[in-house]
């Protein structure tokens, strides 16, 4: 399989501090691919290099990825805008390679499951969970072939996090995107992915774990024991990097 | 949003019926040479008799005050976008801003009528430099401070110079520049009293400040008293107003002037 990311020797730098070093890192395309480490040791800042937000140099930086899409933390709405006009943003900034056209909005608000009646309301008149979706139908609509998501469901609740990961799995798996997943929660990156990157303190990699479960994911895979042991696994591995 | 209640205006509206009452009732009590404080009725019957000079003179200073928050908002504005656009820009003026805004209004006044004469013009100028400040460190903060997040979601979709402007950073500076305008609005008219205080207008134009000069000159307490009411409440009519605009505007938005 083709590798949506190739990179070696990553170097990240920010004010002058070290945050990444010698950082190498390899995507095939169309796996989900999770993040976790201790606070503050480089997660976010990894995925925000690889997508080019920030600064970096690196011996190899290879990307065969063309419409990338990032989930943040916050949902990062513009409070002037409707959620209709929310989700047409990264149309409106890509006119130039890409048509604005209401079919694929409304089918990027339909995909994360917001109602019509929800088009014309402001984000403050939105709950958590509803920003949420409508951060990650904004995600979606042009159509990426990587997505970023930087911990999106940390400040939602368990049952609409559990929600959340379903929807996001379910996307991902029929649009067949690439995704690079940051989170602290080790039972949502179990569920979620195929392949688990463990950092340490230091922003390096220290275990690079491929998850064995079924590729389909349903709620029903919380409770079975191989997910319940991939969990413990991955548990006493981000122990490891803390320690 | 803030709305207000009954009690928030009735309280205000008993306490002066009260210093009114009081004042009134002392007066009778310790009879106050009317030269140095005239009882409430006594401003009222003046302010009654000479109504019509009064209202003009209010109109008048309004239409100062109102010209010179235009072009505050409007050249503040454009100030603002230069100084954000450019660090050598805001290196350059910035501390002039600063330093136009730290000398008193009353130094600048004659400088401003030697230079554009006695009339509207210089009220209307001073009205300007003294309003302006509030609103360039506003809408300046506002184009400055964006959402770290929404700024890399721009960086992401590769937005040029202009679509950060004109999609982040100058929606971003609205509730800014309202909070700028409201306290610019209140500020243009202690400008135009004191522009018309020491500039003055033609015969046909004279403001309060004309009033408030002539009446404690010519000891005419009672017409100083009204005119510093009618001011007063030309200041609040203006805040109002802005504030009302403000609260229209981003009635449904997340930020709020307060912020």
């Amino acid at each position: 399989m083709k590798n949506s990311i190739d990179i070696s020797s990553l170097n990240v730098k920010l004010g002058g501090t070290p945050v990444l070093q010698n950082l190498s890192l390899q995507i095939p395309e169309g796996q989900w691919c999770s993040i976790v480490g201790p606070s503050g040791c480089g997660k976010s800042t990894l995925l925000r290099a690889v997508a080019n937000l920030v600064p970096r140099e690196s011996e190899k930086f290879e990307t065969n990825f063309e419409t990338p899409a990032f989930v943040f933390q916050d949902p990062t709405l513009m409070p002037w805008r409707t959620v209709w006009d929310n989700v047409r943003l990264p149309m409106e900034l890509q006119a130039s390679r890409l048509e604005v056209d209401s079919k694929s909005i409304l089918s990027a608000i339909s995909m994360v499951g917001l109602a019509k009646a929800d088009l014309e309301k402001y984000p403050r008149e939105l709950s958590g969970g509803m920003r949420m979706r409508v951060s990650m139908a904004r995600a979606l609509v042009t159509r990426p072939d990587i997505l970023f998501m930087d911990e999106p469901f940390a400040a939602l609740d368990e049952l609409l996090r559990q929600q959340l990961n379903q929807l996001s799995h379910e996307i991902c798996r029929d649009q067949q995107l690439t995704t690079l997943f940051v989170t602290h929660n080790v039972s949502e990156a179990v569920y979620l992915s195929e392949r688990i990157l463990v950092m340490n303190d230091s922003g390096v990699i220290i275990e690079d774990l491929q998850i064995a479960l079924p590729k389909e994911r349903s709620p029903e895979l919380r409770t079975t024991p191989d997910y319940l042991q991939s969990v413990q696994l991955v548990t006493r591995h981000l122990q490891e990097a803390m320690a | 949003m803030r709305h207000w209640n009954s009690r928030q205006i009735l309280l205000p509206v008993m306490f002066l019926i009260v210093v009114l009452t009081g004042w009134q009732l002392a007066d009778q009590l310790f009879e106050f040479k009317r030269i140095i404080l005239p009882n409430p009725l006594e401003i009222a019957q003046e302010s009654w008799a000479r109504g019509s000079q009064l209202f003009q003179a209010t109109l008048v200073t309004g239409r100062a005050a109102m010209t010179g928050f235009v072009i505050s908002v409007s050249l503040g504005t454009i100030l603002a976008l230069l100084f954000s656009s450019s660090a050598l820009v805001k290196a350059c003026m910035y501390p002039y801003m600063i330093l136009l805004q730290t000398v008193p209004i009353v130094a600048i006044a004659p400088l401003v009528i030697i230079w554009f004469g006695g009339g509207l013009g210089s009220v209307v100028v001073i009205v300007t430099v003294i309003s302006i400040f509030p609103v360039v460190t506003n809408v300046t903060t506002g184009l400055t401070t964006v959402d770290p997040g929404l700024a890399e979601l721009m960086q992401l979709y590769q937005a040029n110079r202009f679509q950060m402007l004109l999609k982040l950073r100058l929606p971003n500076a609205i509730p800014h520049l309202l909070t700028g305008a409201r306290v610019s609005a209140g500020l243009t008219i202690v400008g135009a009293v004191v522009g018309e205080y020491m500039a003055g207008h033609g015969i046909s134009q004279r403001g309060l400040g004309y009033y408030i000069f002539m009446g404690s000159q010519n000891h005419q307490v009672e017409v100083l008293y009204a005119s510093i009411l009618l001011s007063t409440l030309l200041g609040i009519m203006m805040v109002a107003l802005t504030s009302l605009l403000g609260r229209t505007l981003l009635s449904r938005w997340a930020f709020s002037l307060h912020q």
